[in-house]
Formats: structure tokens, sequence, C-alpha cells
């Protein structure tokens, strides 16, 4: 109440250092540390359990930190708590609705208390969503609830918007008709938080991404920065196995398998070569080693390659289960 | 019926797991309830003479007819229990029924749980049937407990009694059951578990009022046999015994059983009889902020509330007359007038005084409900979404304690100006004054705050605890009813914040005890806004 928090645009709209929060001998959060700049869509990702509503909560001003700074918007979560919220719109992961109040009555209620919404944009938002406001909370079906949630949040002209996995329950056309909101609230220069599990929406939707484990942020950046600190997987034909390959630390899981021309006689005709050998080549290799890595296979007389970038899927996989 | 009734055992024991301790309690209360009546009646009367003043001044007057039934014979301690415990026991028992069937049954489909069990190889009937079945059996075996308990206690006086014994404990057991019957049927009637309840607790106040109307008028005693609550007095425990009274509530549980199945059988899960329409595509420009969400959501039950309790004010004011002659014409009370140097007008006074004690308790309970709702929000997870907006802490704490706070003193005030409206045109002139009556209403206020107040605190310190705000209620009831008559130590009685309260119009005010009333509930208020705005939001 006191910090008049000005619009003076700072650089990170959330920032979050050394964040601990405790539930009895429980730690649901462990020096966790978070920036989000401001005007960026930021993922934040993690294990069922690993904090993420946990730290929302706290940045909402709803938990109180038991040690650690927490800035968003420029002031204090749980002081500035009203002042902030005016800027602020948030979609909880699990929605309650009141059971006998219509779906309209909640966003039209939830728009005035955070000081007023836009009457154009709750139209176009209830037209674009498919979503009936004339039925009662308790009728809403899973998907229609969450629906409800995100036409109140985003009806309201705010700075900044929280979204607790926003879209489980959708069908895949909602979840389409959901990026192509938050594309344009991107566009208008807002500030997305969004903690989700669906790879693909992360994908087309967030600039940076946090992954979160055990209340710990485990790693921060682009997608494009966190492919690179993973994996490439190689297959490789040579003519004799590279000395020394196995040895080097970039190279994990190192599969050799030397065929003879013999086994192949009622097979496809040999690989260009007539040696009499060919060996196959199949591991893994951290992509900040390739190039060193590829020069000893092109020493070691390369018939054929083929090298798959990580997917997603493998980059979370890696990231969330325990110790890789 | 064999396949309907499929996993019922099943679900009897998760209910029973679910309840064991809840349960126990109810049934200890009950109990202890019961068998302390009866083991204080010789200490509390100990000759003849003591028991003849008792027996004349209790057994005719009609406040106490009208809260606890006719009285048959008050000169033994079996037919003492049998009308001054047996009557609230039955209350509380009923309660404790209609909470058990509706949690197993109507909240369960709400949360949406009853469809997780009903995709296992669980018949139609099968939750409805252990809701019921368990409920019926904590009433059974609080009725055995009851019993037990009292032929112990007649064996330990010397002179050991079963058949009246048996008798309360059948009186307490099947009005239980029929409760449990009423519940279950409005279970498949309303739409959410708030209604079913609602709808339960209304029909149980309406039954009880039924048979206290009908032992205090004195003239329409053919109501008794309307309500179970009667039908438990006519059973006449230690009195005569009247073991064929018993195939009443037994036929009629039966009967509202086989009801609530029928009408099951004919909805879909989730769904009551009574259908939800549509709502308003949206908010009137009223609904747009914290004070007004509360209103929204404590509107239905005030206003039922309220027409409650004017019923309540005008059927307790037609008695205010008959008071007056029930002792006017009785030669003890002339010889006590005599000495007292009090008017007989003084009956109907202190027969005033005593009924809005009663009535604030009662009123009590609408605000409990409305600080808790608060909790309910808080914890369904509706809190969150609108403590996220700029609603303060304090503001989103303020409206449902406010609700509580004005809702309370609200039906109360508008039940005693009823009740001073019919009080003033059938008592004599001069008897007492509607500003009086209005008065006495009003300095039951502070007293029902601070039973309020401790829910507040409650909600704001010790969340998880909050229920305990009825633990707090239904023992500040039973010392206000029954706490000076068993000769309950002073120090015990002022744990009531009830007993505190002057007894205007019959006593004169006195400031004092209102001043530290209000300073009591000011900071039971105060300690839960301030734990509440320090404390995390706690979701289940």
């Amino acid at each position: 109440m006191s910090t008049t928090a000005p619009t003076a645009t700072p650089s990170a709209a959330i920032e979050i250092e050394g964040l601990d929060k405790s539930f009895g001998t429980t730690k649901a959060l462990d020096d966790l540390d978070l920036v989000v700049t401001t005007g960026e869509v930021h993922g934040f990702l993690g294990p069922n359990g690993s904090g993420k509503s946990t730290m929302i909560r706290v940045l909402l001003g709803l938990l109180k930190k038991d040690a650690g700074t927490v800035r968003l918007l420029g002031g204090d979560p749980w002081r500035d708590t009203a002042t902030l919220h005016r800027r602020l719109a948030y979609v909880p992961g699990d929605v309650s609705l009141w059971p006998t109040l219509s779906g309209g009555e909640v966003i039209d209620l939830m728009g005035r208390l955070r000081g007023g919404l836009d009457e154009r944009r709750r139209a176009e938002l209830l037209d674009r969503f498919e979503l009936d406001p004339s039925k009662k909370g308790r009728t809403y079906s899973k998907g229609n609830k969450q629906k409800v949630a995100i036409v109140a949040a985003l009806a309201s002209d705010v700075e900044l918007l929280i979204l607790d996995e926003p879209t489980a329950g959708l069908d895949p056309l909602m979840e389409v008709e959901f990026q192509q909101v938050i594309l344009e609230e991107k566009a208008r220069g807002r500030t997305v938080l969004l903690s989700s599990h669906i790879l693909s929406e992360v994908e087309a939707l967030c600039d940076r991404v946090s992954i979160v484990r055990t209340g710990h942020v485990v790693d921060t950046g682009t997608l494009a920065q966190m492919r690179h600190l993973t994996r490439t997987a190689i297959t490789a034909v040579v003519s004799a196995p590279p000395l020394g390959l196995g040895d080097r630390p970039e190279v994990h899981d190192l599969l050799v398998q030397t065929d003879t021309a013999g086994s192949h006689s009622g097979g496809s005709h040999a690989t260009g070569s007539d040696d009499a050998t060919a060996t196959t080549l199949r591991f893994d290799v951290d992509t900040s080693a390739l190039g060193p890595v590829l020069a000893d296979l092109a020493a070691a007389g390369l018939h054929s390659l083929t090298s798959q970038p990580p997917t997603l899927e493998e980059l979370f996989l890696r990231h969330y289960s325990a110790d890789r | 019926m064999s396949t309907s009734l499929a996993g019922m055992p099943l679900l009897f024991g998760l209910a029973l797991r679910r309840d064991r301790w809840r349960l126990l309690s109810w049934v200890g209360a009950v109990t202890l309830l019961v068998v302390t009546t009866y083991t204080a009646y010789e200490g509390l009367f100990p000759d003849p003479a003591a028991i003849e003043a008792m027996a004349t001044s209790m057994g005719s007057n009609p406040a106490f007819a009208l809260l606890l039934g006719q009285a048959h014979d008050l000169t033994t301690a079996g037919g003492f229990t049998a009308w001054r415990a047996v009557g609230i026991a039955s209350l509380f028992l009923s309660l404790m029924a209609i909470f058990t069937v509706v949690r197993h049954t109507r909240a369960e489909e709400d949360a949406g749980r009853t469809e997780l069990v009903a995709s296992g190889v669980v018949g139609r009937h099968a939750p409805l049937a252990a809701a019921t079945s368990l409920a019926i059996g904590a009433c059974a075996v609080t009725g055995l407990a009851a019993a037990a308990g009292l032929v112990a206690a007649s064996a330990m006086s010397g002179q050991v009694e079963v058949g009246g014994a048996v008798a309360i404990g059948l009186a307490l057991a099947t009005t239980g059951a029929v409760l449990a019957g009423v519940a279950a049927v409005a279970a498949q009637v309303g739409s959410t578990a708030r209604a079913a309840s609602s709808l339960a607790g209304a029909t149980l106040g309406a039954l009880y009022v039924l048979r206290g109307w009908s032992a205090a008028s004195g003239s329409a005693e053919w109501a008794q046999w309307l309500s179970p609550f009667g039908w438990g007095e006519q059973i006449l425990p230690y009195v005569e015994n009247r073991w064929w009274v018993v195939v009443l509530p037994v036929v009629a549980t039966i009967g509202l059983l086989a009801g609530a199945h029928a009408l099951q059988a004919r909805r879909d899960v989730g769904a009551g009889l009574l259908a939800q329409r549509p709502g308003p595509a949206g908010a009137t420009s009223s609904l747009g902020g914290p004070f007004a969400l509360a209103w929204r959501l404590h509107r239905g039950p005030f206003l039922g509330w309220l027409v409650a309790f004017m019923l309540l004010g005008a059927l307790y004011g037609s008695f205010g007359s008959s008071v007056g002659d029930a002792f006017s014409d009785n030669e003890y009370f002339q010889r006590v007038l005599a000495l007292t140097g009090r008017g007989g007008a003084s009956f109907t006074l202190g027969f005033l005084a005593t009924i809005l004690s009663v009535m604030a308790t009662i009123a009590t309970i609408h605000g409990i409900q409305g600080v808790l709702r608060g909790r309910t929000e808080e914890e369904e997870g509706r809190g969150e979404p609108v403590l996220a907006t700029p609603v303060t802490r304090t503001a989103f704490f303020a409206s449902h304690v406010l609700a509580g706070l004005l809702g309370s003193a609200t039906i109360l005030l508008v039940g005693t100006a009823v009740l001073a409206v019919v009080t003033i045109a059938t008592v004599p002139s001069g008897t007492v004054t509607a500003g009086q009556l209005m008065l006495a209403g009003l300095v039951q206020v502070p007293a029902m705050w601070v039973v309020v107040g401790v829910a507040a605190a409650l909600f704001g310190l010790r969340p998880r605890s909050s229920h305990a705000a009825w633990v707090v209620l239904a023992v500040t009831f039973v010392l206000t009813l029954l706490g000076p008559l068993l000769g309950l130590p002073d120090a015990a009685l002022n744990l009531s914040a009830f007993s505190h309260v002057p007894g205007y119009p019959l006593d004169p005010l006195r400031a004092a005890p209102l001043v530290w009333l209000s300073v009591t509930a000011s900071a039971l208020l105060v300690a839960g806004l301030v734990g509440f705005r320090r404390r995390d939001t706690d979701e289940r």
C-alpha cells in the first residue's frame, strides 16, 4: 500500500533469488532462482510436485516465503499484494467455481475485483472459446471451467499473466485458440509466466524456459540453448573403429558392431567399399563436442552417418528424471 | 437387489474408517449427557420436598415444555432423565445422522468421488445404503451405550432397572434413525450437499418445534404423534415403557429409506430432483466486490433463517400469556411469589428471558455458519483466485465474518420483534413493553458474537481446526440449558458466554458483563483477522 509501484518498466517482471519455503518438515522450495524479463513468455516446467504451484502462490502473496528475495513488478508480493494484483491476472491450475454462480457472473465478478474489464474483449473471448456463460458453475465440465478462468483472466487489461497449467482439460481446437490468444497478448507487450506440461505449447509460445526440480531451478534458457547442452544420437558406419573414441568423456553409451561381408551375402549390396568389413557405431555425444568427434569419424573412413538432435521430450525427460 | 447393493460392505467400511473418531465423539457426548443427568438426580433433589418443588415448577412451565416436551414423571431419576436429557440427546443424535448421511452421499457426489467409486463393482444403491447403515448403526450404538450406562447407574444406586433404560436407548436410536431417513430423502431432492443439509436441517427444526408446540399448548396433543421427537417421548421411558410406540419410528424409517432409494433410481449421479436452471450470462452491476460476493453467497441461508426466526418468534410469543396463567393457578408458586414479593408477571418475564437466550443460541448457528463459509471458500480453492485480485486479506476475511455477525444479529432481532408484537397483543397490558423486549434481544448479541468470534479466531489462527467452533456452541448450549439444573459449579457455567447475559427483563440490566462480552468478542475477531493476514492460504 505504501509503495505505489510506478510503471517505470523494470527490466525484470519477476525476480526471485534464493527462495525457500517449507511446509512442516517438507521443503517445497529450496534456494530457487528465477528471472522473467518484461515482455517475454517464460515457460516454467517441472515434474509433478516439484514446487511450481508453490512458487506461483508465493508470487501471488498467498504464501509467505521463509527466506530469499522476491520482486514482482518492482514490488514485494507479500507486502504490496493488492497494489500489485491490479496489474496481473491469474489462472489457477485447478479451477473451482461457485456452484450457484453462472460462468458469466464469475467472469464479470473477477474482472471487477481486478478493477474493471473490457466488455468487447470479453465478448470476443467468449466467442473464440465457444463458452456458454449462462451455465451454473457446477454444471461446467473440467475444460469449460478452465475456459471460464482463462476468459476471466484475459478480459482484463493487465501487464502480467500468471498461468498455472491453463490448458489442462482443453480440447486440441481450444488449445490452438489459446496459443493464438497468448501470442496476441505477447505482441501487445504483456509478460506471461506459463507453467505447463504440454511441450508443443511450450515450444510454440515460450521465449525462455526454466526447469524446476525438487524446488530448485536446474536450468534456464532458450530452447536452442538447452538443446545445445544435451546429447545428439549418432549412428555411423566406418571402415575401422577409430581408436580412443570410447575414451572421450563426451561420448556415451558406445555400441560397436562389426559386420563381415559373409553375413551380408543375401542382403544389400555392399556400401560402396570393397573392403571386407564395416563397423557400425552407435553412441550419444554431448552436442558441444560434436565437431571433434565428427573429425575422428572422418579419419576412420566414414561410409554413412545419421545424427538425431534431441527431441523436446528427451530434453525434459533428461531434466526431470533424478540424477543423470 | 443384490447386484444393486454390490460393494456396499466395502463402502460401509470406508465410511466407518473416515468417520470413526467423529462418530465416536458424538456417541460419547450423547451417552455422557444422558447418564450424567441420571446420576446427578439424587444429589440435586435429595428429599421428597425438593423433588416436589422441582416437579411442580418445571412440570408446569410451558417454556420447558416448548424446549423439552411434556414432563411425565419427575419424581424418579429415570423419569427426570427421560424428560430433561432425551429431548436434547435425540436432537444431537439427529444432527449426527443428517451430517453423516449427507457427507457420504451428496457431498461425495459433489466432490466427484462417487463417480470414481461407481466405476468399480458398486451397485447403484450401495453408496446410499452404506451411508444410512453407518448413520443408523451409530444411532443404535448410542442407544445401546446409553441403556447400558443407565443400567449400570441404577445398579450403583442399589436398584437395577432395565426396562426404562432400554426404553430410553430405543427412543434415542429410533429418533436418530428417522432423521437419517429424512436426510436420505433430502440427499436425493437437493441438488448440492448444502441444499440437502439445509432441507434436512429445516425438517429437523420443524419436527422439533412441532413437538414443543404440541407439548406446550396443552390442547393439541395429537400433534405429538406427527413428530419422531413426540414418538420418542410417547414411549414414556421409566413411566410406562410403552414398547408398541417403537413401531412408529421403525416403520417411518423403513418408509423413508425405501422412498429415498426409489427417488435415487430415478435420478442421475450428481443431479438432484430439483434441477438447476441456467443463470444469467453476465453479472448485475451490484456484483462487483468482495462484500457483494459474500452477500450473494450468504443470502440464501440468511433468508431461510430469517423466515424460520419470524415463525419461531411468533410461536414463542404466543405462549407468553399462558405462562402467567399456568403459574397463577399453582399454589406452590403463590407462596413463592408471596415470599419474594414479585408479581405474577415475573413468570412471564422470566419465560421471555429464557426464550430469548435460547433463540440467541440458535441464531449463533447461523453466525458460525457464515464465518466458516469463508473457510470453505478458502479450502475449496475459490478463495485464492479472489485473493489474487486486488482484494485484500482484510476484505476477504471481513466479508465472511461480517456476514456471520450481522446475519446472526439480524435474524435474532427480527425474531425478537415478531415475538414482541405477538407478546404485547396477548399478555395483560403493563406486563412488558415492546421496547423492553427489543432490549432483551439486544443484550444477547455480545454473547452471541463471542461464540461467532471463536469461529473467526479459529479461521484466522487455526484454520484446520475451525470446525471446533461447533463443539464450543454445543457445549454452550448444554451449559445454558442443563448446567444450572445439573448443579455444575459456577466455574463451568461461566464458560458459556450466555450465562453472563443479564436475565433482562426479569433481572435488571447490568452494563459490566455486556462490556466484558463485547471486549472479548472484539479481541477474538481482531486475533482472527491478524492471524489470517499473517498466515499462508490453505487449500485442501
